[in-house]
């Protein structure tokens, strides 16, 4: 399998509605597509993510998918690093839950493994 | 005795729920707070992952601690996945069609658990203390906790495991309440239980 890394930038999401916007992620996350979101989600779009995800799965082709949020901040305190508060985050990603493993360490070290 | 006296000596009526990945031991403390205050257990506890799939309600738990009496009503949620994969059920010896099945049962399940916040009082996420406490899950709900204004009490779970590890939690979330328990043990139990109390008190009604 084959899969594509998005770098999504804000004006490309900024206008849309909140459900807009989770139907753009889900259509192309189920498109074997990893996206970084520069507009990140707020807590209530990241459930409606996964309210919206759990009616999608198909348990064949889409079993899901993987986020991880960022908050903005300049210290490294942990509480900066795992997006936190009701602001949007300064970014997102999403991926397919097949395509990668993912794992967010305590420095706040997001690494992404594309599986083939 | 007046209304107003009596209104004020009835306990208060609060929805405890029990939110957090699955497998962290939601059901296990909802047993354990059940059996301690109304005699009752409230669901059926599985190594299986989404082993609640439909929101199990225990209601009229006479609650009370430091002077402090409630009339809790405990909601057991299905736990909160971002992902629902029947082959992993096949690997605790589940047969394909019985995976398929709990598979779609677990994925209404989470949508219900999420439905339920708004009717929440107080919530405990639960957190399973012996894996890493860095899912986004964990994040997404407080943060919706948050944005709700919902008091809440993050719960390190299986502290009797030596891989738990409490600081890491208590790092991770420092601005937060946080009392660790072994809900099969009772570690912590009456800690927690202060907490509810104390938190309790926030809810209008
Ligand atoms: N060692 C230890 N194991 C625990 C503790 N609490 C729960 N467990 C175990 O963790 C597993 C999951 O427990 P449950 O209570 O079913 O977890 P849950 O969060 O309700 O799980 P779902 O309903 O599937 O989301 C079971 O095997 C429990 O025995 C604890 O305090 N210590
Ligand atoms: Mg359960």
């Amino acid at each position: 399998m084959k899969y594509r890394v998005d770098f999504v930038p804000y004006s490309e999401t900024n206008d849309l509605t909140d459900d807009e916007k989770i139907r753009y992620i889900l259509s192309k996350v189920m498109r074997n597509t990893i996206l970084v979101l520069e507009n990140g989600l707020t807590p209530t779009e990241e459930m409606n993510l996964i309210s919206k995800t759990m009616v999608k799965i198909n348990f064949n082709d889409f079993v899901g998918l993987r986020f991880f949020s960022f908050d903005g901040g300049t210290d490294f305190k942990l509480n900066k690093l795992f997006g936190r508060g009701s602001k949007n985050k300064v970014f997102t990603v999403v991926a397919p839950n097949e395509a990668v493993t993912v794992q967010k360490d305590k420095r706040g070290i997001l690494s992404i493994r594309i599986n083939d | 005795m007046s209304w107003r006296l009596w209104l004020k000596s009835k306990p208060k009526s609060v929805n405890l729920g029990f939110y957090g990945e699955v497998n962290a031991g939601k059901t296990t403390l909802a047993n354990k707070i059940g059996l301690d205050w109304a005699e009752q257990e409230v669901g059926i506890v599985s190594e299986i992952p989404h082993e609640t799939r439909d929101i199990q309600k225990l209601e009229k738990v006479n609650f009370s601690a430091n002077g402090t009496k409630l009339d809790l009503t405990l909601i057991d949620m299905p736990g909160i996945a971002t992902s629902v994969n029947p082959k992993e059920f096949m690997k605790h010896g589940l047969s394909a069609s019985e995976a398929m099945q709990r598979a779609k049962e677990a994925t209404r399940g989470i949508i219900e658990a999420i439905k339920y916040l708004e009717q929440v009082d107080v919530a405990l996420v639960i957190i399973d203390a012996s894996k890493s406490p860095f899912d986004q899950v964990n994040f997404t709900i407080i943060g919706n906790l948050e944005h709700q204004k919902k008091p809440f009490i993050l719960v390190p779970n299986k502290i009797d495991l030596i891989e738990a590890d409490v600081r890491l939690v208590r790092d991770a979330f420092s601005q937060y309440p946080v009392v660790p328990v072994s809900a099969i043990q009772g570690d912590g139990i009456d800690e927690l239980y202060d907490k509810i109390a104390e938190l309790a008190k926030r809810v209008r009604r």
